[in-house]
């Protein structure tokens, strides 16, 4: 195995494009490292990212969003001066994700790569609207977070793609997000059901919602009928029911040892309330610190 | 004094550098090999064919072996000669072992036992304990049966009756090290294992029948293992016996460690049991008669199965005196790994079984369930009555757990936080809390008499310097640092001049494995022994030195004093040298008072009786199942701890354990005998986070009535079974949703405590 350290994403393509044998980029490492100590999976090459410029960087962007490093661990991000009062649900969803060692190592992107339906950071990711930017041998191009994953462990990026970004849009005002999954224990688990919700708030009238959920599908799903069922509500039990029922029923998960169909949907309707809820206190106080 | 002092583990320190050595980290020479095998994918089956031609072919591989090139016996069993190291003809569980292949590397052996070419033609397997019943697969032929009184008759008179049944899941032992073992070949085809088991004494007999040799041509060698709880009492033999025997045919060092998936699939776990039962009880909650009927599943090979199913039994009663009791013991044959001894050794299902017949009834009668407990106490020691006797007939005389109650009870404040989980709950509709209390009573001993012995070593070298062995093994607990103190105080000196080196077979032979609790009882009394003995040489060289009688000596604070002479330790250790004494001397030790017969469930199988207490709060979410341990309150009986600070790290680690197997630790095998949850991402045991909130932890001042050592009492399994308190209060939460009983089964997962509301809720 070979181990190689590029200094642009340009030159990284080039060394997975032009590899004889199977390869893989590296950043956190916490499913790379992992695979090959098991022996799940031991590349001809290793492409380290690390050594890239601004792999590393949390930038502001001029109109108020943000532009994440693909090797920003979560621990960097969790300690960030701003992006969490922005984004709380974001940076929890990621926070969850393993142990504090793990934190130490493990990315956002990462984690989305990955493609296991049960990624706690990419229904955070959808529900905020992110996307990432695609580098590839033929260009460029930006793509959102919920056009990535196409099934467990499958994504649409092609031979020698690979994602250089994440841009999270501008916070604005009035505006929340929440994350919450569902574990058999308190924590270090890979979530049952996850739910992110992000919105905004006209007064106390949802005029904007973005809901997502994991580990309920092949895929991580964006809901629009959630959505849509509360926007342009006040978040009323009628409100809340009928989210509820849009979770359940858009759930398509499977049967095995970390739940039954019946209790996976079940969960995912309970989470979608409690967490349109926080999201919604979320947003009722954000307008309340810009007012 | 060392002993009763609150010392830290002895290698606490090297623990936590990580420069404790485990076998994987045992410098080995550099031609050393590495093995892996090669697993059965059926439950039962007969192998049509083996092609490993692949095998041999893959980068790296020395050799691989089946049955056929086996030397001499093919067998890893603790005891029944039923569990060949490699399958021959016929498999009998999904992750057998089948073929051994020798490599020069881990990955490499891995990688090339995945490349096999095995046909099995598949058999009906036998998997659930309802299967196992229709095809009346079981060990021992039949049921034991034990009566003690006329229970029929006391049920059918009895006022009050419940009857019911509980499923009670099994456990993975989820040591950190899984199992390891490394084979060195000596001179003369002599072999030295390094072992992580609880056993040394089982992995060189097993070893010797394997290489055909006498015992005294293995040595075998235990430093510690990193987390044992029985799953390393006889699970760690294949792996030293295939060290063992590919070391001898390539004359090469070999060692092999399973991966965790490797390990959670080959390796027995604790049983899982159902067990039915009806008790008679009368109006005021005094029960009359208890009928209990246990199905075990054992898995494919006997293992320790009919003890742990006999301890099982021996537990029914718990701490409740039981006029009359039929249990009825059923030990199933199945196609899934051989379940094992772990911590409790099936004392804490059949204790389970009895807890659920008392939770049952305080909630027929509307009763305390605290209160309902004391009622069916036994006497208590200080009670001048004449002794009550359990339903194996042995005379209860040290009972500690009236007082106990009537103590924990007031440090936790159990009636005003009952009062408040009954308000809370008659004021919240989604979070429902509970509140439970749960005692234990737990016999100590082997119930195999003639296992409770023990050897000791102890050397003072002639700078006053003292070295000992013993039969025991570190796996965490502390045991090397209890023995260190019992030495210590023995010779009155301070613990760094005491150092405990590896269990050595070569150093103290025919040892019984460190379990049943029993490692400081029989280990610390065998020490002892060999200390008094060279104090009694000691004594009379000093006495003659100073010609003196021999009353009134002292060893402290590092000096020996005879009537008004005083001498160094040191200097002593130096004159008995010069004077050409024996410094070196054995010790042993014999359980006293023991006489047991299991197959008529009569006698007296254990020394004394360990007790504890335990209060749990519990909330769980009544959407989702979700539920957390608030508050957690103990009292436990060490007798007079050997090390307050061990033993309480003990109760705590028990407790978690215990809670853990109840709750989240869910073993799921599908119809065709796979073991779903072989990882921890799909196997669940408690984190950091989830100990209670509060936890409050005392042990109880009371030493032991019976002559054990410093009148301490075993620590390492009976907390385990203060988890059962969690469970029983996960049950009054639940309670709380309806009127029904929730009948909750074991273990109570989230989802398992969804269904239980949702029943409770439709009545």
């Amino acid at each position: 195995m070979q181990y190689l350290t590029p200094s642009t994403f340009s030159d990284a393509i080039k060394l997975a494009t032009d590899a004889s044998g199977t390869s893989r980029f590296l950043a956190g490492g916490t499913d790379v490292l992992v695979q090959m100590r098991a022996d799940i999976f031991t590349p001809d090459l290793l492409i380290d990212l690390k050594k890239i410029a601004g792999v590393g960087d949390i930038t502001r962007e001029a109109d108020g969003g943000w532009t994440i490093g693909v090797a920003v661990p979560g621990a960097v991000l969790r300690e960030h001066s701003d992006l969490g009062r922005e984004w709380p649900g974001l940076v929890e969803a990621v926070d969850l994700i393993g142990s504090t060692q793990v934190q130490g190592r493990a990315t956002m992107v990462g984690n989305l790569c990955n493609a296991s339906p049960a990624a706690d950071a990419v229904p955070a990711m959808i529900a905020a609207g992110a996307e990432v930017s695609v580098q590839g041998p033929n260009g460029k191009r930006r793509v959102p977070v919920e056009d990535i994953p196409t099934g467990p462990g499958q994504t649409s990026l092609a031979q020698g793609e690979l994602v250089t970004a994440v841009h999270i849009p501008p916070r604005g005002t009035h505006a929340g997000d929440a994350y919450q999954r569902f574990i058999p224990r308190t924590e270090m688990d890979i979530a049952v059901v996850g739910c992110a919700i992000n919105l905004r708030l006209d007064g106390d009238i949802i005029t904007e919602a973005r809901v997502a959920l994991g580990a309920v599908a092949p895929t991580a799903l964006l809901v629009d009928d959630a959505a849509n069922a509360i926007i342009g509500t006040s978040l009323d039990d009628a409100a809340l029911d009928a989210l509820s029922a849009a979770a359940t029923a858009a759930c398509n998960p499977i049967d095995d040892k970390r739940g039954t169909i019946k209790f996976r949907k079940h969960i995912a309707g309970v989470m979608a309330r409690r967490v349109a809820l926080q999201a919604y206190e979320r947003a009722t106080a954000q307008a309340g610190e810009k007012a | 004094m060392s002993v009763k002092a609150p010392l830290p583990h002895d290698t606490a320190g090297l623990h936590v550098a990580g420069s404790a050595r485990y076998i994987d980290d045992i410098p080995v020479p550099a031609n050393c090999l590495h093995l892996a095998f090669g697993l059965s994918n059926e439950a039962r089956g007969v192998i049509t064919g083996a092609d490993l031609s692949a095998v041999r072919a893959a980068p790296g591989v020395i050799t691989v072996l089946k049955a056929t090139d086996l030397p001499h016996e093919n067998d890893v069993s603790a005891a029944a000669h039923d569990e060949p190291l490699l399958a021959q003809g016929e498999v009998f569980y999904h992750g057998q072992p089948i073929f051994l292949v020798v490599a020069t590397s881990h990955l490499a052996a891995r990688k090339a036992a995945r490349l096999a070419n095995i046909t099995i033609s598949k058999r009906p397997a036998i998997i659930t304990i309802d299967e196992a019943l229709s095809a009346n697969s079981r060990f021992e032929g039949e049921a034991l049966v034990w009566n003690n009184g006329d229970a029929e008759t006391a049920l059918n008179t009895a006022p009050r009756n419940v009857e019911g049944s509980i499923e009670i899941g099994g456990q993975e032992h989820f040591y950190l090290e899984s199992q390891a073992a490394l084979a060195q070949p000596q001179e003369n085809g002599d072999m030295l294992i390094n072992s992580s088991t609880q056993h040394p004494t089982e992995i060189q007999h097993k070893v010797a029948e394997a290489l055909g040799k006498p015992m005294h041509s293995v040595r075998v060698e235990s430093r510690r293992m990193g987390g044992g709880f029985g799953g390393k009492e006889s699970q760690g033999n294949a792996l030293a016996v295939a060290c063992a025997v590919a070391a001898s045919q390539t004359g090469q060092p070999c060692k092999m460690r399973y991966d965790r998936d490797d390990d959670m699939v080959i390796t027995g776990k604790r049983h899982d049991f159902r067990i039915n039962y009806r008790a008679g009880f009368t109006k005021d909650g005094k029960i009359l008669g208890v009928e209990f009927v246990h199905y075990a599943r054992c898995g494919w090979a006997a293992d320790l199965s009919l003890p742990v199913a006999d301890r099982a039994m021996l537990h029914a009663d718990n701490a409740y005196y039981v006029p009359a009791m039929r249990i009825e013991s059923h030990r199933l044959k199945t196609n899934t790994t051989s379940a094992t001894a772990y911590r409790g050794f099936g004392g804490p299902q059949g204790m389970l079984g009895m807890e659920r017949v008392m939770d049952h009834i305080a909630h027929e009668l509307k009763l305390d369930p605290a209160e309902l407990r004391q009622r069916n106490f036994y006497a208590s020691q200080k009670d001048t009555g004449p002794k009550q006797r359990t339903h194996y007939n042995q005379k209860v005389t040290d009972f500690e757990l009236h007082e106990m109650l009537e103590r924990l009870t007031d440090t936790a404040q159990y009636a005003a936080r009952k009062k408040a989980v009954s308000d809370w709950n008659a004021n919240n509709d989604i979070l429902k809390k509970g509140l439970a209390f749960s005692p234990l009573k737990f016999g100590i001993s082997f119930t195999l008499s003639h296992l409770n012995q023990a050897g000791a070593l102890v050397h003072i070298y002639q700078d006053g310097s003292v070295h000992l062995n013993h039969g025991g093994t570190e796996m965490g607990q502390g045991l090397n640092q209890k023995i260190a103190q019992v030495a210590a105080s023995e010779f009155g000196l301070p613990m760094e001049r005491i150092r405990i080196t590896a269990t050595d077979t070569a150093k103290v032979p025919n040892t019984s494995a460190t379990a049943a609790s029993s490692g400081s009882d029989l280990n610390g009394m065998a020490v002892k022994n060999a200390c008094n003995k060279l104090k009694k040489r000691i004594i009379r060289i000093l006495s003659n030195h100073w010609e003196t009688t021999q009353s009134d000596v002292i060893f402290t604070d590092g000096m020996v004093q005879i009537g008004h002479h005083s001498m160094s330790f040191d200097a002593a250790a130096r004159l008995a040298y010069e004077s050409r004494v024996s410094l070196s001397a054995t010790g042993f030790y014999r359980t006293p008072k023991l006489s047991w017969d299991r197959l008529k469930g009569r006698g007296r199988p254990f020394y004394y009786f360990a007790y504890g207490a335990a209060i749990t709060e519990v909330v769980i979410d009544t959407l989702t199942g979700e539920n957390r341990i608030l508050r957690t309150d103990i009292l436990h009986d060490a007798g007079t701890s050997l090390n307050p600070a061990l033993d309480i790290g003990q109760v705590e680690g028990a407790y978690v354990q215990g809670a853990g197997w109840l709750t989240m630790e869910e073993l799921v095998w599908d119809t065709s005998g796979r073991l779903q949850t072989h990882a921890p991402s799909t196997y669940k045991i408690p984190t950091c986070a989830d100990r209670p909130d509060v936890f409050n932890v005392a042990l109880w001042p009371g030493e032991n009535r019976e002559n054990t050592i410093y009148r301490s009492k075993a620590v390492g399994e009976p907390p385990f079974m203060l988890g059962i308190s969690a469970f029983l209060a996960l049950s009054d939460a639940i309670a709380a949703c309806g009127e029904i009983y929730p009948a909750l089964d074991a273990p109570a997962t989230p989802e398992r405590i969804l269904k239980a509301v949702n029943r409770v809720r439709l009545g």
